[in-house]
């Protein structure tokens, strides 16, 4: 929706319309977006609702000529980055390792005997990258924006977006030679 | 071809299928189902597209930090819970986290909201704030935050009466200091707002040493 619309639609009708609006168009991919983040559903979820309350919030302060998905997006990749220094995150993330090391190791044997194919190796091997580089990879190849879209969205010049690229590329293809020969026994 | 070598040339090209891979696997159930989406707008229609019609909690500026803080709070066992860096005073901080500290200081509040206390009946908590600024800034601001405050609340027990119809609701703003004494300490308060179960007015002290109280 172009600014001139929101400016027009200052009321309460108008802006509940907006956000319904924003939210069939965009609330998917922010939800897939805050989940390549966080790793848990439920609070992707949280983060969508509050990505859109602040939007509501904030509504009249977008300016104009703003890109509004990169505008969207910022907000919804900064609360996930809040989350991810919290404390409840960090209790969360507490409360994981601590049922990972009670689990049972046949179960750990029978996760190991699960041969994942290429596809799938690739996409674990992605979320298990630093979140500075999953970051610029998932804006880049999944959301297809450019690089100057992606420095927009995350404050960071183009030229840092490139070489994050470039290593998390790297650093990606190190990953797979490693789980590769993990998996095949290669 | 090595299978291993396979799977790292075409690396490039399946990046360049990204979409589809994640679309198939990782974000397979991750989807926003229509219910979820209403829920959604929901609670945004019950929180500020049609708030309450006081005039004490008209809702103007944005309250993404405030949020943030309070939902961190409400995240916490429950809010009868204190803790802290003193078992005898009871102390709760929450400190804002490093983004939240940026705007917080764009938009000159505070960075800690302390010492939180409540029971059945009543709700307290000490903002500390710089005391630079207008007195009408922090009624804005107090009303702000208690009316996210409400909003959060009601979110969380639906079933439950408004926070106003059920609380005391005591706030204490003193002066900011980066390390805040243990103790609460009344010479530090710069201004309170109260406002009495089943009221929809804040009373404000103005001065609080005198008593002296403005509506």
């Amino acid at each position: 929706m172009e600014l001139k619309n929101i400016k027009n639609s200052v009321g309460i009708a108008g802006k509940e319309k907006i956000i319904k609006d924003y939210l069939r168009d965009y609330g998917e991919n922010i939800l897939r977006l805050a989940y390549s983040y966080v790793k848990d559903q439920t609070k992707a979820e949280d983060i969508l609702q509050e990505t859109m309350l602040t939007v509501y919030l904030q509504l009249n302060t977008l300016r104009e000529g703003a890109a509004l998905k990169s505008w969207i997006y910022r907000i919804a990749i900064n609360k996930c980055k809040d989350y991810l220094k919290s404390r409840q995150y960090r209790q969360f993330k507490l409360s994981k390792i601590l049922h990972l090391n009670i689990a049972s190791p046949e179960k750990s044997v029978e996760l190991k005997l699960v041969i994942k194919d290429e596809n799938e190796i690739l996409a674990t091997e992605l979320f298990r990258l630093k979140s500075k580089y999953r970051e610029v990879i998932i804006l880049h190849y999944y959301e297809q924006l450019t690089l100057e879209e992606i420095g927009t969205i995350l404050g960071i010049k183009p030229g840092t977006v490139k070489s994050r690229l470039h290593y998390g590329r790297q650093l990606l293809r190190n990953a797979l030679e490693g789980s590769v020969g993990k998996h095949y026994g290669r | 071809m090595h299978l291993k070598e396979v799977l790292v040339n075409t690396m490039e090209d399946k990046l360049n299928q990204l979409k589809h891979i994640l679309d198939q696997r990782t974000y397979r159930t991750i989807t926003l189902t229509k219910s979820r989406e209403e829920k959604i707008l929901d609670s945004l229609t019950l929180s500020v597209i049609k708030p309450k019609t006081s005039k004490s909690f008209k809702f103007k500026e944005t309250l993404s930090i405030i949020t943030l803080a309070l939902l961190m709070i409400l995240t916490f066992s429950n809010l009868t819970t204190q803790s802290g860096n003193n078992d005898e005073n009871n102390y709760l901080s929450i400190p804002f986290l490093n983004k939240g500290e940026q705007i917080a200081k764009q938009k000159k509040l505070t960075s800690e909201i302390l010492r939180i206390q409540q029971n059945h009946n009543t709700l307290t908590f000490e903002m500390m704030i710089k005391d630079n600024e207008d007195i009408g800034f922090y009624k804005r601001k107090v009303e702000e935050v208690l009316k996210v405050y409400s909003t959060l609340y009601k979110r969380l027990h639906p079933n439950q009466k408004e926070l106003w119809e059920q609380k005391n609701i005591t706030v204490y703003l003193s002066r900011y200091t980066p390390n805040p004494p243990p103790f609460f300490d009344p010479n530090n308060v710069i201004l309170v707002a109260h406002k009495s179960v089943h009221s929809n007015q804040i009373e404000w002290v103005t001065n609080f040493h005198e008593n002296e109280v403005k509506k």
